[in-house]
């Protein structure tokens, strides 16, 4: 074994990295969950031509190209001060469901949901989409193959092409729907209803009919009473692509409500020398530091954040699901990490029937798909990634090139929680040193539970941005070292 | 000769590891067969193995990332290439993409898979541009290529 320094600021290598550290008596004093840094974004767009953003921005991460492309293309409605035909909003929507489809879908059957499906003590070669196979069954798999491929041909039918859409202009999108494409979308997003509704049943039956997964759910060390954040429509329900950000409290009642222009106003970033994330909060509580409650000023969004921050969904079966929610886990808010996965599948539920409707609206196939636009100016535009609430702020030149940008992706918001999540957890399950991979996995799926994003941009073989979970002793020993290619 | 498919795999806008689309650029240029489909990929693991669906035989072009050896050029076959763990947090390897498929009873899968790597430092910045010893490959990589096609 290895001394090294206490020294969270240890340059990262590709990699994220969570760091334990452990007291005299074993137990945990400290996390700090770290992601590497990619340079020079902004200089990168300064001087580009404002139309080009969205394709720009959509190549990111490979993860959200949708999620930037849209938030860019609305940014860019903002800057040129041009509010597009209600056709083209909806066909904007409709991508974006297809996006929601595919991602969700991904996350919860590959990802995330292996921790309760195989179960998160099962051993790690089994925690994968095989290991759900095997306990699910094959047809299982077939469904999430066809429905994840659905999604993305709803997005590739809308968007131009698969992964990374070219249809977002400023004031509308280049390209319509016909009516065969719209009756094709329709069919497809029927099915992924049903498939949705199938995969609360499988929930339901594994994780929720089983007393030690909810008692796990409900646990002290996954549990953060952290104020809630995510886009509203004008009844306060759920919406991905448009809307107000909309902020409650520990009480589940509304905190903050603001138009995603203003959000300079309510968001402030802290700055740690440990981290080259920055954790935004609340201006009006302010910092202090990693700690929940009313007076830290830290919030939480992507799905379960959404719920909170909402009063319900806009479809009939995921209103329903998300009542059920909140009686089955005791009252709004609902505090608890691991319900994410809950979350997520519920909003699979609403993205579904939201395509369908969309599928089925006459305007859909409108010719009226682009407003032109005005003088270059300064724009805000804001979208819930899968993730989170994804922010990007564009200030172009008299030319219409950026003179600024700025973004706030969904896992900077969450950055605060992940920390805090993961810190939490590790000290609920690591007492007296002990520490194995059963344990080193608890502590994990409180961070898979957010599906963060790390900087994803890269796509280099073997596919991915590794993670490793270092323990040191008090001594700054390193006792464990646990590291995965993700 | 059956129908093959190249991959050129990458993110443009991240220097170094844009490799495989300029490879992909270059191949356009000078490969003109109606056997051989040249195409570019921002994603890796299920949406490569979407691409690959139907064709005999598939060449990926990718960066890799090295301690060393920059700008050099390697042959990989699939079955070598690390084995992946399970919680990647979005995206299913390329390995774990075809083992799934396999298990489905999938029968499109290209018989042969293969991978030609180049070795890049680890891409820390955002920028279009190849640094000049991984730039100096392509002529390798496209050769490299050129003779996997024919193999």
């Amino acid at each position: 074994m290895k001394t090294v320094t206490i020294d969270p600021i240890t340059r990262l290598e590709g990699h994220g990295k969570i760091t334990i550290f452990l007291d005299e008596q074993g137990n945990v004093a400290n996390a700090y969950f770290q992601v590497p840094e990619l340079r020079g974004f902004e200089r990168f767009v300064q001087g580009r031509r404002a139309e080009d953003m969205p394709q720009i921005t959509s190549r990111i991460c490979g993860v959200c190209p949708v999620a930037h492309h849209l938030a860019s293309t609305k940014a860019l409605d903002a800057a040129f001060n041009v509010n597009p035909p209600s056709a083209a909003k909806k066909l904007r929507e409709l991508l974006y469901m297809g996006y929601m489809i595919y991602d969700h879908t991904l996350h919860f059957y590959y990802l995330g949901g292996p921790d309760f499906i195989v179960g998160p003590d099962a051993p790690p070669e089994k925690r994968n989409i095989l290991g759900v196979i095997e306990k699910a069954g094959l047809d299982i798999g077939r469904e999430v193959i066809k429905h994840r491929s659905y999604g993305q041909k709803i997005t590739a039918i809308l968007g131009g092409k698969a992964t990374h859409p070219v249809c977002g202009l400023p004031g509308g999108v280049s390209k319509g729907l016909t009516k065969e494409e719209a009756k094709d979308i329709q069919e497809m997003s029927k099915s992924c209803i049903e498939f949705a509704k199938k995969t609360l049943e499988l929930f339901d039956e594994i994780v929720l009919k089983n007393k030690k997964y909810v008692d796990l759910i409900k646990s002290d060390p996954y549990q953060l009473e952290t104020y809630n954040m995510g886009l509203v429509d004008e009844k306060n329900r759920v919406n991905f692509y448009d809307g107000k950000i909309r902020v409650t409290n520990q009480r589940g009642e509304e905190y903050l409500v603001f138009e995603a222009e203003d959000y300079t106003k309510y968001i402030a970033e802290h700055v740690e020398r440990w981290s080259y994330i920055k954790f935004p909060y609340l201006k009006s509580i302010g910092w202090n530091g990693f700690k929940d409650g009313e007076n830290s000023g830290i919030y939480r969004v992507g799905p379960l954040g959404r719920l909170n921050a909402a009063e319900g969904m806009a479809t009939p079966l995921a209103d329903k699901e998300y009542n059920r929610f909140y009686e089955t886990l005791g009252g709004k808010p609902v505090n608890s990490t691991l319900a994410y996965h809950w979350a997520r599948i519920i909003e699979l539920l609403y993205a579904a029937e939201r395509a369908y409707e969309l599928s089925r609206d006459s305007e859909i196939t409108s010719k009226k798909i682009r407003n032109p636009v005005g003088e270059p100016g300064e724009g805000v535009g804001v979208v819930e990634a899968a993730r989170g609430t994804l922010i990007h702020h564009y200030k172009l030149t008299e030319k219409a090139l950026v003179e600024k940008a700025n973004l706030i992706v969904a896992t900077t918001n969450n950055a605060s929680a992940i920390n805090m999540s993961i810190r939490d957890a590790a000290k609920g399950v690591i007492k007296n040193g002990e520490v194995d991979d059963g344990i080193l996995n608890l502590v994990e799926m409180a961070f898979r539970a957010y599906d963060p994003c790390l900087a994803c941009a890269t796509h280099t073989m073997p596919g991915g941005m590794p993670l490793e979970v270092k323990i040191y002793d008090h001594n700054h020993k390193l006792l464990h070292t646990l590291r995965q290619n993700l | 000769m059956g129908k093959t498919i190249i991959i050129g795999v990458g993110n443009p806008i991240l220097g170094d590891d844009g490799i495989g689309i300029h490879i992909a650029r270059e191949l356009q240029r000078v490969i003109d067969d109606p056997m051989v489909t040249i195409t570019e990929a921002y994603t890796g693991g299920m949406n490569l193995l979407d691409m690959m669906m139907g064709y005999d035989k598939a060449i990926i072009v990718d960066a890799m990332v090295s301690p060393n050896n920059i700008g050099e050029v390697k042959r990989l076959e699939l079955k070598e290439l690390p084995p992946t763990g399970s919680s990647n947090p979005h995206n299913l390897s390329l390995i774990e993409a075809i083992l799934l498929a396999r298990k489905l009873g999938e029968n499109r899968i290209p018989r042969s898979i293969i991978i030609i790597a180049v070795m890049i430092p680890e891409p820390i910045e955002f920028k279009e541009e190849l640094s000049e010893n991984v730039a100096a490959a392509i002529p390798r990589v496209v050769a490299a290529t050129i003779e996997e096609i024919r193999r």
